[in-house]
């Protein structure tokens, strides 16, 4: 049974600009009064997420939507377990699987089969699970020899590839998309709409954020509407892109 | 420091541990691929070393007047002892700066980036064994009692090795300015520490060699891979430092842990 059960989530993120950063205005902050130790030690906390509270059970598919800079990526992140919130608390039951960029952590100067390894050792895998992984990717991936080819070769709809079928290979229970459906090509597209089709079968936790509302349609039963880090509504997938559309034409 | 922060940095380090195939698979590919599309690999480690021998024990054997038979094996075992220690202190300050991408992906224990640090570095310094052995050879070592002392003191710094990369990857990915400093403290601490001089040398003022933690660090792992006796307070230092250091690290990591992913 897989779950995801944010309370009350707040994420307040310190963005340091180049002089926070630096040590010297750490020193000049010591070694100064006034108005200078008041520039020095000027901190931005962007709220990223502000009071965030959703239960996503076993069978639920959610789309994310909100306008650019509304939360989204930040949101998954934390669903993730890569952030941790600043406030509040996430639960997590099952075995939690991101797509957030391409890059997928990989390293660009080992080949396809070595950063298929590493995923793997990376998510945790044993030895009994490895030996299934990594046939599962060459299959889906249809990538032949190119596996055996630095990742730097790779074509961004070649990274696509790999990078999704790495990501949806270990059987997640909780599957966290961001918007990165629609690169490579048609044919992978089908295919990797026919994965995620099946994993969404299983009826696991996917949680999708994406602006194309026939993706949201396609894959998702109830949609969740992020406005400045907070949740603006919650339900079925129609009102909800309704809603947002409302919105976005209202501002245009 | 909240409770709940001190618990979850001490489960970081634990499961990290746990996890070891991860970073010692890690280390491994860390230098695979920094030598990728060379002919002889991780092999030219050992060939840099033995260049930079060579060259070095030629010249400051004529300028200290040193019989070279003395002088090769004590630069050899300092020299690779040196790369071992200043390369994880380099190394270190980047520790999680240089795995942003990884960081920002996928959820790890955050200490594995640091074991692997050290992990990569050790198999870096048993690169450079052979060269000591084939000097050991050259000039007839022969192994004695305190050779054995020599599993003692690579643990010893292995483990320090594993502090250090841990808190200076979190202070570095915090306070930029610290790495280059760092770099340039090191190019002066090989001049200061005896390396490639013996303390001895110093004559009354040997003091100024014991004040250096490197000299320390230096000692309990050179000395007996040249069948030397390593000075006691040197071993009261370092397990002193691997202590303190380990102590104070927990600390900072504890408030630090859930915040690096936000400063690299």
């Amino acid at each position: 049974m897989a779950l995801l059960d944010l309370h009350e989530v707040s994420l307040h993120l310190p963005v340091h600009n180049v002089d926070s950063q630096s040590l010297r205005s750490r020193m000049v902050h010591m070694g100064t009064g006034g108005r200078l130790k008041m520039e020095a030690a000027r901190v931005i906390l962007v709220s990223a997420l502000d009071g965030v509270t959703l239960r996503i059970c076993d069978g639920d598919r959610i789309g994310l939507v909100g306008r650019n800079g509304a939360g989204k990526t930040t949101l998954l992140k934390i669903m993730a377990g890569i952030y941790e919130p600043t406030q509040g608390s996430v639960v997590r039951q099952g075995r939690v699987s991101s797509l957030l960029d391409l890059s997928l952590g990989m390293e660009e100067d080992a080949t396809g089969y070595e950063n298929i390894f590493r995923a793997g050792l990376m998510f945790g895998l044993k030895k009994r699970e490895m030996v299934e992984f990594v046939p599962a990717i060459e299959k889906f991936t249809e990538l032949g020899d190119y596996l055996s080819m630095p990742l730097r070769t790779y074509s961004s709809g070649m990274r696509m590839r790999l990078a999704f079928a790495v990501a949806t290979s270990i059987s997640p229970e909780i599957l966290l998309i961001d918007e990165v459906i629609g690169a490579g090509d048609a044919m992978f597209v089908a295919k990797a709409n026919k994965r995620t089709e099946e994993l969404v079968a299983d009826s696991n936790i996917l949680v999708i954020a994406s602006h194309a509302a026939d993706v949201i349609r396609k894959f998702c039963n109830r949609a969740v509407l992020l406005e400045r880090g907070r949740v603006a509504c919650v339900g079925d997938v129609d009102d909800v892109l309704k809603i947002y559309d409302e919105l976005s034409s209202a501002t245009a | 420091m909240p409770q709940m922060a001190m618990s979850a940095g001490l489960d970081d380090i634990q499961e990290s541990v746990r996890r070891w195939p991860l970073w010692v698979t890690l280390g491994w590919h860390d230098i695979l691929i920094r030598y990728r599309r060379t002919v002889l690999g991780p092999i030219w480690n050992s060939l840099t070393t033995a260049i930079a021998i060579a060259g070095l024990g030629i010249v400051y054997s004529k300028i200290f007047r040193q019989d070279v038979g003395e002088f090769l094996p004590y630069l050899t075992g300092g020299m690779i002892t040196w790369y071992f220690i200043s390369g994880m202190v380099n190394d270190g300050c980047v520790t999680f700066v240089n795995v942003a991408t990884v960081m920002k992906n996928i959820r790890l224990p955050v200490a594995t980036h640091a074991f692997r640090i050290t992990f990569k570095n050790l198999l870096m310094f048993l690169h450079n064994i052979p060269v000591l052995l084939f000097v050991a050879f050259l000039f007839q070592l022969r192994p004695n009692a305190a050779t054995l002392l020599f599993v003692p003191g690579l643990l010893l710094t292995c483990l320090t090795g594993a502090w250090v990369a841990l808190s200076l990857g979190v202070i570095c990915a915090r306070f930029r300015d610290l790495v280059p400093m760092i770099t340039s403290l090191l190019t002066v601490a090989f001049f200061v520490t005896p390396v490639v001089w013996d303390r001895g040398m110093l004559g009354e003022h040997q003091y100024i060699a014991f004040l250096n933690p490197f000299t320390h660090f230096v000692a309990i792992l050179r000395d007996p891979m040249i069948g030397r006796m390593p000075p006691t307070e040197s071993w009261v230092f370092c397990a002193s430092t691997f202590f303190v250091g380990w102590l104070g690290t927990i600390s900072l990591f504890a408030r630090a842990r859930s915040r690096i992913v936000f400063w690299v």
